[in-house]
């Protein structure tokens, strides 16, 4: 039986009704309650509805054998993980955002609003630039314009939220969208049945 | 009387151990917790996380819990281009792991060869590393990779920059070919190149065939070289009755400051993490100016223990119960009596309910023994 981690919500569901079209089905999976684990065992498969920040950490420590996340989150969690597919969608961009007249001043340390500390940590340890983090958990677009911070590292969809508060995108960091995760040790043991899924989705998507 | 099958996982795995070990002439090497901090500071890429837990001792001294074995053992090492030291451990190491925020001591058995290595050492190392995998599960897998092949990789992709370097090192860690194959694209590596590469990254067959990919692979000399190291290895194991365990894995990795050549990973059935990590770490000798070889490995007995539980067991045989009219000479008799019989006695006034055992022996009074199956 494989376990198969999967975000709450329109992602979620998105994976889910792929994975069902390449015979991975479980139809209580679709029924509206509250159950968190759903079992196919003709199909082969049990599904675990998690919270999405929490899928690769169910599968690095193999509560489950394959999950579906950003490629955020991989970023940031760094979880000990295979990362086995680009999904294809949930596309978006990690950037750089920043007040339309900012001009960035080099005689100090760059003050960085974020919800992705070690994304942002990384980018600028990468161009030698010193920075101060101020971790936030929400709206992190506020944050400049009201001078907690001179620019934000955060995600960026249509940039339609930025537009609408005076900011714009002045660097990309990495493109992100869903990624097929999987436990190393399932990679190992589990072999047949994990890869199996990794096809049949690859051929999906095609 | 209390037989091997009784006790926790690690306590049995480490006499099952211990015996291998010192069968190949290893042995057995003790020390300190604690060590000067200066050994950790000086050599943070080698451990496995940057915290390390430290205090001042009376004296002035910073000293640091041990995060680690193996550098306390190359600083003391007796070995030279003559001599090559063959030690086995059991020892615990204090670390914060990366999502905790706080240090947990953690239980390893270990083993290191140091000195004048050849080929046969080499071997085995590996040996050791399968037949201990094998006493946690018969059910096991050990990678091996060749830090020699990955070094070749990123010279010939022209990875040349640490995040260029950082990413291709990311990419094969987690299997994670389609973003390798957008980069190698984008440094003009041919594009079956980069499938035949794709290919071994993903490849769960057979050792043999995964170095016949490899080989195809090795466009350069590192690279040529790392193959043919682990042909040597494996052509000494090929007969071994776990070879079939064996895999051919490029994305087991070590620190490339200190590891240089044959690396290694293991796996159990039942733990999703490895449960060994170990290899060819020729380059902190000379990070200690010792021009010699070395290779090793350490078992994690703490997430063995945690994914081979221990059955559940009485916490002792039998309660033999007295009161304040019980002859103490008569009580201390019976006791004996039962002990010399193999059982676990407890004496108490009363039942304790909150442990488990076999039997009731009530000795109230001057009369005989009452018992009374629990």
């Amino acid at each position: 039986m494989l376990k198969i981690a999967l975000p709450k919500g329109r992602l979620g569901m998105k994976v889910y009704e792929m994975l069902a079209d390449c015979g991975y089905a479980c139809g209580e999976l679709l029924e509206d309650n509250r159950k968190l684990i759903f079992e196919s065992p003709e199909n082969g498969v049990s599904y675990f509805l998690v919270k999405p920040s929490d899928v690769a950490i169910y599968v690095e420590h193999g509560a489950a054998d394959i999950g579906v996340v950003g490629k955020d989150i991989l970023l940031e969690q760094k979880a000990d993980i295979y990362e086995l597919l680009d999904l294809g969608f949930g596309k978006c961009r990690m950037c750089v955002a920043a007040p339309e007249n900012y001009r960035e001043d080099r005689s100090r340390p760059i003050k960085v609003a974020t919800k992705f500390p070690h994304i942002a940590t990384d980018f600028y340890s990468s161009r030698n630039q010193e920075i101060e983090i101020i971790e936030l958990h929400g709206s992190i677009e506020i944050a400049p314009l009201v001078g907690l911070s001179d620019v934000i590292v955060d995600i960026v969809e249509t940039g339609t939220t930025l537009r609408e508060n005076n900011l714009r995108v002045f660097e990309d960091i990495v493109p992100i969208s869903a990624r097929l995760i999987a436990n190393k040790a399932a990679g190992k043991f589990k072999s047949e049945e994990l890869f199996s899924v990794v096809e049949k989705l690859k051929n999906r998507k095609k | 009387m209390y037989s091997i099958n009784k006790l926790p996982k690690d306590e049995e795995l480490y006499l099952t151990l211990r015996e291998l070990y010192e069968s190949y002439g290893y042995q057995k090497y003790s020390m300190q917790k604690f060590e000067e901090y200066a050994l950790y500071a000086d050599h943070k890429n080698f451990l496995t996380s940057q915290a390390v837990l430290t205090f001042t001792e009376p004296g002035g001294r910073l000293l640091a819990l041990r995060p680690d074995v193996t550098l306390s053992i190359v600083k003391n090492t007796k070995a030279d281009e003559n001599f090559t030291e063959k030690l086995y451990y059991r020892e615990n190491v204090y670390r914060a792991d990366r999502s905790s925020k706080s240090f947990r001591e953690i239980g390893q058995i270990g083993v290191e060869t140091i000195g004048n290595l050849d080929r046969y050492e080499s071997a085995e190392i590996v040996t050791l590393a399968a037949l201990s995998l094998s006493s946690v599960d018969p059910d096991f897998v050990l990678s091996l990779s060749h830090t020699g092949f990955m070094a070749g990789l990123l010279d010939y992709a022209s990875a040349n920059n640490t995040t260029d370097r950082s990413f291709v090192a990311d990419c094969l860690r987690s299997a994670n070919t389609h973003e390798l194959a957008v980069f190698l694209d984008e440094k003009g590596i041919d594009r079956s190149y980069t499938d035949r590469l794709s290919e071994l990254i993903l490849y769960r067959g057979s050792f043999p065939n995964a170095l016949s990919l490899a080989a195809e692979l090795a466009v350069t000399l590192p690279m040529k070289k790392a193959v043919a190291e682990l042909s040597e290895v494996y052509a000494n194991l090929s007969d071994s009755e776990f070879v079939g365990s064996l895999r051919l894995d490029l994305t087991v990795q070590n620190d490339l400051d200190y590891y240089y050549g044959l690396i290694m990973q293991g796996f159990v059935k039942s733990c999703p993490k490895a449960v060994l990590t170990g290899g060819r770490y020729d380059k902190l000798l000379k990070k200690f100016n010792r021009p010699i070889g070395a290779m090793g490995f350490a078992l994690f007995l703490g997430e063995i223990l945690s994914c081979y539980p221990s059955p559940a067991h009485d916490d002792f045989d039998i309660l033999l119960l007295y009161s304040d009219d019980t002859d103490p000479a008569q009580l201390s008799e019976k006791a004996r009596e039962l002990r010399s019989k193999g059982n676990r006695v407890r004496i108490a006034r009363s039942p304790i309910r909150q442990l488990k055992y076999k039997e009731t022996v009530e000795m109230f009074g001057q009369g005989k023994a009452g018992t009374k199956e629990c």
